[in-house]
């Protein structure tokens, strides 16, 4: 895992002081509300309903024991004992008090964390998939390349006021499980004709009002022009985005009004004035960088398998933990493990600081000290050896993290919507719990199935590219959630339908109810998902179902 | 009808302007605007934009009840007035104080 050096330490003690001194100033007046306000969120801190809410970076995801520890005593020390991980593999807390911000920078600093660029019109924290490093399907660890961005993109002088808010995803695998696609900047890892691996570049994809898949612009830069074409990227964007309506100002818009073939041209110009500058990443550099992910030391095992069949009589929840938390891994003999922030009525990402502990205690035990925030709300343990799954779920069991609901119905994404968001129409959070509670029973039955609520058309829920997704709105004052099918974020990606008029909140489990009906009496099989089912039948029999 | 609403400044807190001119945690106590008194309200607000510790001030839509209840509107100031729906969590309270003066 990276380290920082000097620069890094020093950078963020400096910031942290900065900050520090800016909330002095306004504790004693010195500073106006309007002056503060970009500041308190150049820093991640944003005012929310009741309080105010700090987000704090977790670099691509990944989080070491101590780190993971900080984050609980953070908790535990200035906020309400629980963090709430998100879909940009943060951590918010929600009722930090102003005059503790300071402190609880300083005690991030103490672990080489911060919440630089968590908010504004900057490149925020770049995502990826959250089994980097350790998936059986990667071609190679995205996370060095993830980690050069971050440097390079942190502070940027020239993209610190860019027309919007920019997000850059990167994933190591054929299988995208970063949502590469729905970012402004998405990159895949690819393998040109002499067999060297490079990235495909996607761009101007996105959710919020516009949801749009983005268009791929290269079909494969090398690593060590990597940086550059990102430049030459950031650089068209920020020259030609519009910056007279926020609505329109993110890339996607430009890139679907001006159209890609006009982009890309625009962004090899660029990038060949700049292709051979500083910006060109010596092999050094990049196996300088590489080496602080090098893999674990991995010992031989002899057990390589698990048995799943042979606990479904005896210990059911376990073999449903085995049969969905489990994810392969590159190497013989160990598996990633998903813990689950999703239990059954529970609020979706959210952890107490002594289920932090616990899991950092697990990392620390099981998983070479490594742990990763997914995009959907979860943690993982990326290196298990099989002969400790056992261990690891009964510690599980021990700290309430054991749901073995990894991919079903009641893995739910859902942003924290009216109950603590400023910005929301609709609740998230009940609904979420709602339809947990109420498919509990079934969820086996239907297999793979992503469910996505958002409490606006911010879409931080994601609810686009849901399988099933549900978006809180306000119509006369009551709340009414609006439901498409058939959103996917993987490659295949694709923006859901919206189904017809809105539903009201105590309706909505069963109008999900109804189609999921519908899909069990349609499908083919077992076999065939919810989202196979929709792509082959359409969207009739569902808005048939559910509106007669 | 109207009420006053803001946060406060070091904690976050959702504050009501009371009817001694004090900010306070409770809807119960907010001094009520009828239609007739938009100058007043107006001056009032004026007041408390001015005052530092005192954040995204706005006036609400109240109702009370029979029974003399103050209800805010839209279910957004209900969740303000009385706390998040989920999670047992308590509202936040004042820093040091239990109001902040004007
Ligand atoms: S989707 Fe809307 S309600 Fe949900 S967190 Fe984002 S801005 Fe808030």
């Amino acid at each position: 895992m990276y380290r920082y050096d000097e620069f890094d330490a020093a950078f963020v003690r400096q910031r942290t002081e900065q900050f520090a001194h800016q909330v002095k100033r306004r504790l004693s007046g010195e500073l106006t509300e309007e002056q503060f306000r970009p500041l308190r969120l150049m820093n991640g801190l944003y005012l929310q309903l009741h309080a105010y809410m700090l987000r704090v970076a977790v670099p691509y995801g990944t989080l070491n024991s101590t780190q993971m520890r900080k984050l609980a005593h953070i908790a535990r020390t200035y906020d309400r004992g629980y963090g709430h991980f998100t879909t940009r593999q943060n951590i918010q807390y929600n009722w930090p008090k102003l005059k503790d911000v300071p402190a609880i920078l300083e005690e991030l600093a103490s672990v080489e964390m911060h919440a630089i660029q968590t908010s504004g019109n900057c490149i925020r924290n770049v995502t990826t998939d959250q089994f980097a490093g350790a998936a059986a399907d990667e071609i190679i660890d995205p996370r060095p390349v993830a980690e050069i961005i971050r440097q390079w993109s942190s502070l940027h002088p020239e993209f610190s006021y860019l027309p919007r808010k920019f997000k850059i995803a990167i994933t190591g695998a054929p299988q995208d499980r970063a949502a590469v696609k729905f970012h402004d900047i998405g990159l895949m890892a690819a393998t040109n004709d002499a067999g060297d691996v490079g990235w495909r570049v996607f761009v101007g994809g996105g959710l919020g009002r516009t949801p749009m898949v983005a268009k791929e612009i290269s079909d494969y830069v090398p690593h060590e022009y990597l940086l550059p074409y990102l430049e030459a990227i950031l650089r068209v964007y920020n020259m030609y985005g519009r910056r007279d309506n926020k609505y329109k100002a993110r890339i996607k818009i430009l890139v679907h009004e001006t159209g890609i073939e006009t982009i890309r041209e625009q962004v090899e110009a660029e990038f060949a004035e700049i292709k051979e500058g500083v910006l060109k990443l010596p092999q050094g550099e990049l196996t300088r960088i590489t080496e602080y992910f090098a893999a674990p030391n991995f010992e031989p095992q002899t057990e390589t398998k698990i048995d799943v069949a042979q606990f479904e009589a005896t210990d059911s929840a376990y073999a449903r933990f085995l049969k969905h938390n489990l994810h392969p891994h590159a190497k013989d003999g160990y598996v990633s493990v998903t813990i689950s922030l999703k239990p059954i009525g529970g609020v979706p990402g959210d952890a107490t600081d002594t289920q932090m502990e616990a899991v950092a205690d697990l990392a620390e035990q099981y998983s070479f000290d490594e742990l990763r925030v997914t995009h959907e709300q979860n943690l993982v343990l990326p290196h298990v050896a099989i002969k400790d799954v056992r261990a690891v779920y009964d510690a599980l069991v021990a700290n309430d993290l054991q749901e073995g609901n990894a991919g079903l119905i009641s893995d739910i994404i859902a942003c924290p919507g009216l109950d603590y968001c400023a910005l929301a129409n609709a609740r998230s959070i009940p609904i979420a719990q709602a339809i947990s509670e109420k498919f509990a029973d079934r969820e086996e039955e239907f297999g793979e199935l992503k469910l996505k609520i958002s409490g606006c058309i911010n879409a931080c829920g994601h609810h686009h590219v849901g399988h099933i997704g549900i978006l809180g709105v306000e119509k006369k004052g009551t709340e009414l959630y609006q439901i498409t099918v058939g959103g996917d974020a993987t490659e295949n990606a694709s923006v859901g339908t919206i189904l017809g008029r809105g539903v009201v909140p105590e309706e909505v489990p069963n109008a999900l109810e109804k189609l999921l009906d519908r899909y069990m009496a349609e499908r083919t099989g077992p076999e065939e998902s919810f989202l196979a089912a929709y792509r082959r039948l359409g969207d009739a029999p569902f808005k048939e179902a559910l509106y007669g | 009808m109207n009420a006053i609403t803001a946060n406060e400044l070091i904690s976050g807190a959702v504050v009501y302007l009371y009817e001694n001119g004090d900010f306070g945690v409770d809807l119960q106590k907010a001094k009520l605007f009828g239609a007739d008194e938009q100058a007043t309200q107006d001056a009032m607000l004026e007041k408390t934009l001015a005052n530092p510790r005192l954040v995204s001030v706005e006036p609400i839509a109240v109702e009370v009840s029979e029974t003399g209840t103050v209800w805010a509107n839209r279910l957004r100031e209900q969740i303000r007035a009385n706390g998040p729906t989920v999670g047992g969590f308590a509202r936040q309270t004042l820093e040091g104080a239990d109001h902040v003066s004007l």
